[in-house]
Formats: C-alpha cells, sequence, structure tokens
C-alpha cells in the first residue's frame, strides 16, 4: 500500500509529539508541581554551590526542591523550598546545606524537629540553618586556589633567588644559629634536654585532658582519629572518616581502594605517629599539632593532622522561645555568642614527593590549601598557604617552617606563621616534636625512651 | 571611489561574498513574501515534509543512537575517573538536548535533504523548467522554496526531538550495560538535570537551522549555472554554506537561548 | 499589441540588446528572424518579462511590464505561453501532469474537466495515448509538442516559440508550422515565434523581422521582407534558404 504523503507526515508528527510531551512530563518537576506543594524559606550564611532544582532530603528521602536562592536584606543567601503538599515539618526543625562528595552537588539536608510542636505552614522560615561545610569550600575555592598557587610559587622563586637577603631568609638564619646553639646545649647539658622532653610529655598529657574533657563532638573527633589509626593499623584506610560525609567516605575509600589495586596493595603502606608544639610569639599562644602520615609508595602519602585552633570563632546561637500570655504568641529570639575554645581544625593532604621536594595539597586547618616541602639531610623547609577565602576577607593564611631532626624522633621547628595578614604582624614561633614510625608505634606509650 | 576601495586586500572577494549574502536576504525575502501569499500549495507542503523529515528518519535513528552511545562511552570513561559515573545520562541528555542534537540533525538534513534541494532546484534551472514555471505565471519561490523551507522549519525540530531521545536510548543502553552504571541513578540524573528549557531551546534552534539549510540550499539551486557541472558545484556549494552557517548560527543562538532562558527562568 | 521601446540590455559588459524597438500586432504571428547569439531569445525572454531591461520598456497593451513588481507581473503572465527550445518540460511529472499542470494551478476545473481538456490538447499535437510516459521517454519533438500542449492549455492570448523547429525533421518541423498556424487562425493567438529557419519563416509569417548585433534591422511582411535593400537581409534569406 502506498501512503500518501499527508498521511506519512501526519504519523511522523504524532510519534514526535509523543515523544516531546512524554519527555517533557518526565523532565519537568511534575513531582513537586503536580502535587501542589508548599514554599517554605531557609536563610543561609553562605550558600555557595546550592542552584534552582536542588534537592531538598528528609533522611536520604527527596521531599521537594530548592525553587530560587535570592538576598536577605542584611545580606544572607535566602533559599526558597518548593515542599511537597504531604510532607510536614515541626516548627523547630532545622535546615542544613550539604554537599554530596567531593564534587557531588549541594543540597538541603532537613532535620524534623520535635514532632509535637505546630507544624511550619506556607511561606513560614527554618528557625535555624546551617551552611555548608568545608568541602563545599574546598570545591567552590578550586579555582582560586589554582590561581593562588601560582602567585606563591613565583613568590617563593622570589625568596629563593635573595642572597641572604629578605624576611625568610632571616629566619632561616636565625632559626639555623638557634638549632647550633640548641645542639651546643644538647651536647653538653643532656639534663636539660631530658627536662624539655618532660615538658614536651606534659603537655601532650594535657592536650589529652583537654580532649577527653571537652564536648561530644569533640570525642567524636578524637574517637573518629582513633578508629582510622586502628584501621590503618589493620591495613584498611578510612581516611575519608574525617569528613563529615559518608558519601565521601565512600568515594574516598574506592578511590583508595583502586589506587592501592594500582599500587600493588596495603603492604607497601607506612605509617608514622607525630607531635609537636610551636610558641607563636605575637599570639602568645601554643598551637599543638597531632600528626599521622600514611606513605602509600615511596614517594605519595596522605597526611593527616589535628590542630588545635588559636582563632577560634565566636559561634552564634539563636534561641526561639514562645511566650503566650492570655492568648497572644509571642516569639522571643535570643543570641549568644559562644567561643569555642577548645575547637579543632583538620588537615587532610595528599603528598608527592620529587628527589628532596615534596608537594602536597588538600585540606589544611580545615580550609583547602597547599604545600611545598624540602628536606635536605637532617633539615626540612615546609611551606604552606591555605584559607584563601579567609574569614575577614584578608589575605590568605601563610606559613613558612624548619624543621631540624635531633634524632630520629627528635624534632625542632621555627618559622613564622600567618605572614602577610594585615591584621597582626609577623608571627614567629619556635617548638618542638616528636615522631615515630611503624614498628615504634606499638611502644608509644614509653616517651622517655624515645630520648635515647 | 571604487578605485579607492579596489586598493584593499581581497576587495574583490570581500565584494563577492558582499554580494552573495545581500542577493540570499533578497531572495530569503521574496520567498518569505511568497510563502504568504495565495495559492497554498498544501500537497506540495506536505510532500517535502515527507520527504526532508519521514525518510530522514533512518539516517536520524541511526546517528542518534550511535552519537548516544559513543557520547555515553567517552563521558563514562572519563567519570569513572571521578567515580561520577551516575552523571554520565544528565550529561549525554543535557549536551544532546542543547547542542548535539540539532546541530547533528540539522546536519544530516543538510546533507541528505539540503543537497537533494540545491541538485533538483539547480537541474530544474538549468533545463529553463525554473523559467517554464515563470511563464505558467507560477512563482517558482513560492512553489519550489517556500514547501521546503516551511518542511525544514516544521521538520528539522521534529527530527531533533527524534535524535534526542534516541540518543538518550543509546546513552541508556551503553551506560547499563557497558558502564555498569545502576538503570535509577541514571535516568533519575537525567530526569533531573534536563529541563523542558533545555528541550525547547534546542528545538528552536533546530527550527532556525531548517530555516537556514532550506533557504541556503534552494538559493544555491537557484543559482545554477552551466549544465550538470553547475548543478554539482551548486550541491557542493549549498552542504558547505548550511553547515558552516549551522555551526556559526549555533554559537549565536546557545548564547541567546541561554540568555532568554536564564533571564526568564526564575 | 505589443510594443518594444528603445531596449537595452547587456550581460557582463556585453551589450546583446542595443536599442531594439519593435511593435508586434495582435492576433498575427510575428517571426523574429536573425543569426545565433544576435539577442533573439533575450529579447524573447523580455517579452514575458523573465528579465527586466537595463533601459526602455516593454508596453502589452498600454502596460510597461518593466515597472511592474513581482506579484503584478505574475497575474499579467497568465495571459502568456511560452514553448522553450528545449521543451522545459517537469521532469518529475509525465506527460499528463506536465499539461495538466497550468490547468491545476490556474483554474477551479475538476479534474474530469482537466482530463478532457489534457486529453484535447495532446491529440491536437498529436501524441494521443502517451499521458503516462514520462519526459525523460520522449524524443526531442515529442516533448516539444508536449510543451506546446502545456503552453495552449489555458488558451493564452499570446503564445511565444522560442526555435519550435530547431532540431526537428521536415515533416515534424512542417507539423509545428502547420499547428501554430492553426492556432492563431481558430484563436486569433498572437505568436512571436523565435527562428533561424527561413522557409519556415516564410510559411507561417504575417510579419518578419530580423534582428542584428541588437538591433531589429527589418520589419515588414514576407513579401516587403524578402525584397530588402539590406545586405544583411539578403545574405541571411540566401543562406538560409539554401540550408533549408
Amino acid at each position: 500500500m502506498k501512503l500518501k504523503p499527508e498521511i506519512k507526515v501526519g504519523i511522523f508528527a504524532i510519534l514526535t509529539v509523543i515523544i516531546i510531551i512524554f519527555a517533557t512530563i518526565r523532565v519537568g518537576d511534575q513531582s513537586i508541581v503536580a502535587g501542589g506543594g508548599y514554599d517554605l524559606y531557609a536563610i543561609f550564611s553562605n550558600a555557595a554551590g546550592l542552584y534552582p532544582k536542588a534537592a531538598v532530603e528528609v533522611a536520604g528521602v527527596d521531599v521537594g526542591v530548592v525553587k530560587d536562592i535570592g538576598l536577605t536584606p542584611d545580606g544572607k543567601a535566602k533559599a526558597r523550598l518548593a515542599i511537597k503538599k504531604s510532607v510536614k515539618f515541626p516548627q523547630n526543625s532545622l535546615a542544613f546545606l550539604k554537599t554530596r562528595g567531593f564534587l557531588g552537588e549541594a543540597y538541603v539536608e532537613i532535620i524534623t524537629g520535635d514532632p509535637h510542636l505546630p507544624s511550619l505552614k506556607k511561606g513560614d522560615f527554618f528557625v535555624k540553618t546551617e551552611s555548608g561545610g568545608d568541602v563545599t569550600t574546598l570545591v567552590n575555592q578550586f579555582g582560586s586556589v589554582a590561581d593562588d598557587v601560582k602567585d606563591i610559587t613565583g613568590t617563593i622563586k622570589g625568596w629563593t633567588n635573595e642572597e641572604k637577603g629578605g624576611e625568610i631568609a632571616t629566619t632561616v638564619h636565625n632559626l639555623n644559629d638557634f638549632v647550633r646553639v640548641l645542639r651546643e646545649v644538647s651536647v653538653r647539658n643532656e639534663q636539660n634536654l631530658d627536662r624539655i622532653m618532660q615538658n614536651m610529655a606534659d603537655l601532650t598529657h594535657e592536650i589529652k585532658g583537654m580532649v577527653s574533657n571537652s564536648r561530644a563532638n569533640v570525642e567524636l573527633s578524637s574517637e573518629r582519629i582513633a578508629s582510622i589509626s586502628q584501621k590503618i593499623d589493620e591495613g584498611r584506610g578510612t581516611i575519608g572518616k574525617l569528613v563529615n560525609d559518608p558519601e565521601t567516605i565512600q568515594k574516598l575509600n574506592d578511590s583508595l581502594d583502586s589506587l592501592n589495586d594500582a599500587l600493588g596493595g596495603y603492604r607497601s603502606l607506612e605509617l608514622s605517629l607525630g607531635f609537636h608544639t610551636e610558641y607563636l610569639k605575637s599570639s602568645e599562644d601554643f598551637k599543638n599539632y597531632f600528626d599521622i602520615a600514611l606513605g602509600l609508595t615511596p614517594d605519595e602519602a596522605v597526611l593527616l593532622s589535628l590542630v588545635n585552633d588559636t582563632e577560634p570563632p565566636l559561634k552564634r546561637e539563636n534561641r526561639t522561645t514562645n511566650i503566650t500570655v492570655g492568648g497572644t504568641t509571642t516569639t522571643v529570639q535570643t543570641e549568644t555568642a559562644v567561643l569555642q575554645r577548645n575547637k579543632l581544625l583538620f588537615s587532610a593532604q595528599l603528598a608527592k614527593k620529587f628527589y628532596n621536594l615534596r608537594i602536597r595539597g588538600g585540606l589544611i586547618e580545615s580550609t583547602g590549601g597547599v604545600g611545598l616541602d624540602y628536606a635536605q639531610g637532617p633539615l626540612n623547609a615546609q611551606f604552606s598557604a591555605f584559607d584563601f577565602q579567609t574569614k575577614f576577607n584578608s589575605k590568605p593564611h601563610l606559613k613558612a617552617l624548619g624543621q631540624l631532626n635531633l634524632t630520629q624522633n627528635l624534632y625542632l621547628v621555627g618559622g613564622a606563621d600567618d605572614f602577610i595578614n594585615p591584621r597582626q604582624s609577623i608571627d614567629y614561633f619556635v617548638g618542638g616534636g616528636f615522631q615515630i614510625v611503624d614498628d615504634q608505634i606499638k611502644s608509644v606509650m614509653g616517651l622517655s625512651s624515645l630520648a635515647k | 571611489m571604487t578605485a579607492i576601495l579596489k586598493f584593499i586586500p581581497f576587495w574583490n572577494v570581500l565584494l563577492a561574498a558582499l554580494m552573495g549574502l545581500g542577493d540570499w536576504c533578497r531572495f530569503a525575502w521574496a520567498s518569505i513574501t511568497w510563502t504568504f501569499r495565495p495559492p497554498y500549495r498544501y500537497h506540495n507542503f506536505f510532500y517535502q515534509m515527507q520527504f526532508i523529515g519521514v525518510q530522514s528518519l533512518p539516517i536520524i535513528l541511526l546517528t542518534g543512537l550511535f552519537t548516544g552511545m559513543v557520547f555515553a562511552l567517552q563521558t563514562g570513561k572519563t567519570f569513572a575517573l571521578f567515580k561520577m559515573q551516575n552523571l554520565v545520562g544528565s550529561t549525554v541528555g543535557l549536551a544532546l538536548a542543547r547542542e548535539i542534537a540539532p546541530v547533528f540533525t540539522a546536519l544530516m538534513v543538510t546533507a541528505r535533504a539540503g543537497s537533494a534541494m540545491a541538485a533538483e532546484i539547480g537541474t530544474m534551472r538549468v533545463t529553463e523548467q525554473v523559467d517554464a514555471l515563470y511563464t505558467m505565471a507560477v512563482d517558482p519561490l513560492q512553489y519550489l522554496v517556500s514547501p521546503r523551507v516551511i518542511g525544514c522549519i516544521f521538520m528539522v525540530p521534529l527530527l531533533t526531538m527524534i535524535f534526542n531521545y534516541v540518543g538518550c536510548v543509546g546513552a541508556y543502553l551503553v551506560g547499563t550495560t557497558l558502564l555498569d552504571i545502576p538503570s535509577g541513578p541514571f535516568l533519575r540524573h537525567l530526569y533531573w538535570y534536563v529541563d523542558p528549557e533545555d528541550i525547547f531551546g534546542g528545538m528552536l534552534k533546530a527550527a532556525v537551522f531548517g530555516f537556514f539549510l532550506a533557504m541556503i540550499s534552494c538559493y544555491k539551486g537557484f543559482k545554477t549555472e552551466g549544465g550538470a557541472e553547475g548543478v554539482g558545484r551548486s550541491t557542493t556549494g549549498a552542504v558547505v554554506a548550511s553547515s558552516v552557517t549551522i555551526l556559526v548560527a549555533d554559537y549565536f543562538l546557545t548564547t541567546w537561548i541561554l540568555e532568554f532562558f536564564t533571564t526568564h527562568h526564575h | 499589441m505589443i510594443e518594444i521601446v528603445d531596449l537595452y540590455k547587456s550581460f557582463n559588459g556585453t551589450a546583446v540588446l542595443q536599442g531594439m524597438n519593435l511593435v508586434i500586432p495582435t492576433g498575427k504571428i510575428t517571426v523574429i528572424i536573425g543569426p545565433s547569439g544576435c539577442g533573439k531569445t533575450v529579447l524573447l525572454r523580455h517579452i514575458i518579462g523573465l528579465w527586466k531591461p537595463d533601459r526602455g520598456k516593454v508596453m502589452l497593451d498600454k502596460v510597461n511590464l518593466s515597472a511592474l513588481n513581482r506579484f503584478q507581473l505574475n497575474e499579467i503572465r497568465r495571459r502568456f505561453g511560452m514553448l522553450f527550445q528545449h521543451a522545459a518540460l517537469f521532469d518529475s511529472m509525465n506527460v499528463y501532469e506536465n499539461v495538466a499542470f497550468p490547468l491545476r494551478e490556474h483554474t477551479k476545473k475538476s479534474e474530469r474537466e482537466i482530463q478532457n481538456i489534457v486529453v484535447e490538447k495532446l491529440s491536437l499535437v498529436g501524441l494521443s495515448g502517451n499521458e503516462k510516459k514520462m519526459p525523460s521517454d520522449l524524443s526531442g519533438g515529442m516533448r516539444k509538442r508536449v510543451g506546446l500542449a502545456r503552453a495552449i492549455a489555458l488558451q493564452p492570448e499570446i503564445i511565444l516559440y522560442d526555435e519550435p523547429t530547431t532540431g526537428l525533421d521536415p515533416i515534424m518541423t512542417e507539423a509545428i508550422d502547420n499547428l501554430i498556424l492553426e492556432m492563431q487562425r481558430k484563436l486569433s493567438i498572437t505568436s512571436v515565434v523565435i527562428s533561424h529557419d527561413i522557409p519556415s519563416a516564410f510559411r507561417i509569417a504575417d510579419q518578419i523581422s530580423m534582428v542584428y548585433k541588437g538591433k531589429i534591422i527589418e520589419t515588414g511582411t514576407p513579401d516587403v521582407f524578402r525584397n530588402s535593400k539590406k545586405e544583411e537581409v539578403q545574405e541571411f534569406i540566401r543562406k538560409g534558404e539554401g540550408k533549408g
């Protein structure tokens, strides 16, 4: 049968229109629209990475989408969330900004509050919100980090070219003198060295006490550290536990698995634990570091550190109280600022060695950063740049550190911290630390035995 | 004046290009005005839609399927490095809807129907059939060009939609079998990231491409001179000019469509 | 009446028509002769408005064709029929559809009426029974006759013949000549015939004009023409008759 062109075109057109309708329905946000959702608002101090159509989830289940993102009069991000009609949230529910995986999309996680309270109605605001963690920041800073790295390497090149001039050179010079003096002292007077070690042991003890006395989240963190080291001991890296995101951990694990597969398993893993403290001259404060280095191959390593924060941020807490007097309900909001003195910062970096040079990057003191190390004999020079998008919009946090290994386990440090920050003068520091590797770890408790 | 202008390098080339463009614009305008004048030859129109649309279906199905498959394979391999294979669906879907489907479809239609238009009208031109139409008080622009242009404007978007769909099917097949992407996340990301605006933006583009490819191919056919060799030249010229125009127009349309949808979306 | 007034046309700098003046009387057969490349076909194309002159005008019953826009020109062309040198049949259509084409385009006739007309016109040109053939299956002479059937399908007032007998055998030439004569006598159609076939011209013409180097150098009845004093005319007649 020969069909007329009109009929062929008709069949063709019907076919395509069916596809168009099918695709449009599938692709359109019909789940929200068809259900006749309602809008709620959430205010975030920073909604970086959040875009319209991002998911709104409760316990990992889709309950709506982000409709649009605007600004509040006081310069915060205001997200309009379209929520399915069937889902209700009690008034004290929390809205969190979260990121799925390292490079994953941002989404809004809602933790439902007290079910006895009345539900939020159309147009209401979530009383409590929290903006995204460091992973979001890290991801968003990726581009700017690359630029900054370029600048920094340029600057370093400038410094190294300087002959005996400039602040760094002077610092290194001074440090050399200091170290020489120290060496003489240590040779002449072993007792003094023992006392330094004793102090250090006390310090560690103090930190330990601080950690055990601190609040739940810190406990959790230290627990995690413990579990990491345990797992590393067992030969199963779960470094990702540092990042508070199950999916990231999963991905990190997967990546490490594949990396290790490629490297021939865990047999070559080399672990070292360390602790060192720095006394900051300007800040008049101690900065303590707990370090874990995990050597994946002879020239690749994962570096993890816990650092106490010398500049703890003020944490603001909003409290909403409903007072009902004679049938009229008044909502009172109080804001309290808490200085979190015992807040810990995390570092998690990947390092790669080229001859005496080591490049590292990742999370440094809970912000994105990069670093460059140079080792020559017992001397080790480290340079780090991090916190590019700083809290006060100032310069990135730079740190130069010189390290002198006295024995296999003991070393001294000195250098300058945060030295281009215009808010303060250069923070010179001196300090010392110890490190133990692999087989020594088991006997870590007997600190005095290390002084030999 | 012209004496001075002659010193400009490649003045003659420039002049020829300008004249060609101007001539094409006049041709296009005349064709458009004729399109809206009676009589309306529905049969011609449907015949062309059948030729451009229905008969292009096999080639579009084939190219669409394989484009989607190869695209999924390539993005899949790359995304696997980041353990993000689940995003293959959305990447392929978005790229198809916004760029690949309209451009590929337009290029395929150019190769198949555009060249045929240039050859057919070119042959009619050199054998005086076009003049015969004039003498019978049937304007060839209205009789030959209008149905082809309208046919392309309607059919290229529809073919684009089919290309889209088949491309996604191809990506799905490769994704779920070769790349071991679970079908749920694959489809969810696809449906989640692709908006109706992307599809309609792509179809709008395709309609513009259809207009250009038909108008250019017909123009080349109309300007045929010099027998069978001339017809060959026109056919080649039509395909080259249409393809280049499609790719250049794509850039500007993408910019405008993105501009339009981002300013009116929220 | 068609009046050609001071017509100039050049292509890429080559002057083809150089001030042509001619009056074509209504209801008569005008044969325009001249050597190849003298501008005869160019003149014909100007008469039907396919080309626009550089200067001068073509008047059809007091209407200046050169001044019309393409829509008006399209209207006025319905009064014309034209037979092309190579017939210019639509090769996507068969003989029947070719002849029916102008009827379908310009009349609201039923398919039955159209069929009657097509059969009549085809029998007029002696091609009955060839309706289903495609143009590519036909000989040159047959194509010309189909072209003629198509040109007269709408019964135009004016028919332009572009070399109707070129390349045909003598019998076919005579048949075509008779058709042209018959057409003019029965329907008093104004005929303009481009030709360089002298015997044929003398047989059918009411008026003969000779084009030479872009100009009309002689116009008149066949008798006047035969006795022309012009050297070029006499030479052309001599050579043409010798050949024919």
